[in-house]
């Protein structure tokens, strides 16, 4: 059974940590994408320049990241909760949502060089990160709406 | 090279000393406190306080590695010699403490 003392709280809890999973994901996916665009592009040397990853940047720092740590807040609320900590379903997801996260720190950090101008290219084997970050997206979904395991 | 005024820093380890300092603190409260007070007076309502949010903090700090490594500000072995140290209390504020001198 539920922890009772946030049992009403509940369905509000889902509700904002889905919100913050939303957003966390755009925003990764978002910043894969400015990175996969100026994968061939020289090192900004006006200000002009860096106005894209300039602006991804400022997204990444005041949305993208204080959605991930609401996720975490939130989804480790829910799980005490729920008492779902010893599902396998939660584990999985535990593993892609801690990969997700880390693939959003690597990200992060080239975008901050890449808006400075002290890295030539764009990350290594950037086209495999926009499609392996949707198929990590699409496995946390199936795994909290199907529970397969 | 033009500059830009707003353009935002590389980062530094001023905040992974930060985030070293909180999670140094919530881990020595967790083993000092809160473990012997649920074991020796049966008061288990601090770890089960403590035990999540240290975990979270131990998040924020394995995440600021990562991106204060591929933003260029750590070297990778540097990174995990961090990581580790984070495991004893202060540890890796004492590390990064050093290091900044």
């Amino acid at each position: 059974m539920a922890w009772l003392p946030w049992l009403p709280w509940l369905p509000w809890l889902k509700a904002l940590h889905v919100l913050c999973a939303v957003t966390f994901l755009s925003g990764l996916l978002f910043t894969a994408a400015v990175l996969w665009t100026l994968r061939h592009a020289p090192p900004p040397r006006w200000p002009q320049e860096r106005r894209l990853p300039l602006a991804a940047l400022r997204w990444n720092r005041c949305v993208t990241a204080p959605a991930l740590a609401g996720v975490w807040l939130l989804g480790a609320t829910l799980a005490h909760t729920g008492r779902w900590w010893h599902a396998d379903w939660l584990d999985a997801k535990l593993v892609l949502v801690l990969a997700l996260s880390g693939a959003h720190g690597l990200l992060s950090g080239w975008l901050r060089r890449c808006v400075h101008g002290t890295v030539p290219a764009g990350p290594p084997a950037l086209r495999w990160w926009l499609p392996g970050l949707a198929l990590g997206a699409a496995g946390v979904v199936v795994l909290v709406v199907a529970k397969p395991f | 090279m033009p500059h830009d005024d707003d353009l935002p820093p590389l980062p530094s380890t001023r905040r992974l000393r930060a985030l070293a300092l909180l999670e140094g603190i919530s881990l020595a409260t967790l083993l000092f406190v809160a473990v012997p007070l649920k074991h020796l007076a049966g008061l288990p309502g601090a770890v089960t306080v403590l035990g999540p949010l240290h975990g979270l903090l131990f998040l924020a700090y394995s995440w600021a590695l990562v991106e204060a490594t591929s933003a260029g500000a750590l070297r990778p072995r540097q990174a995990v010699r961090l990581w580790a140290w984070s495991w004893a209390p202060f540890g890796a504020f004492a590390r990064l403490r050093r290091g900044a001198r």
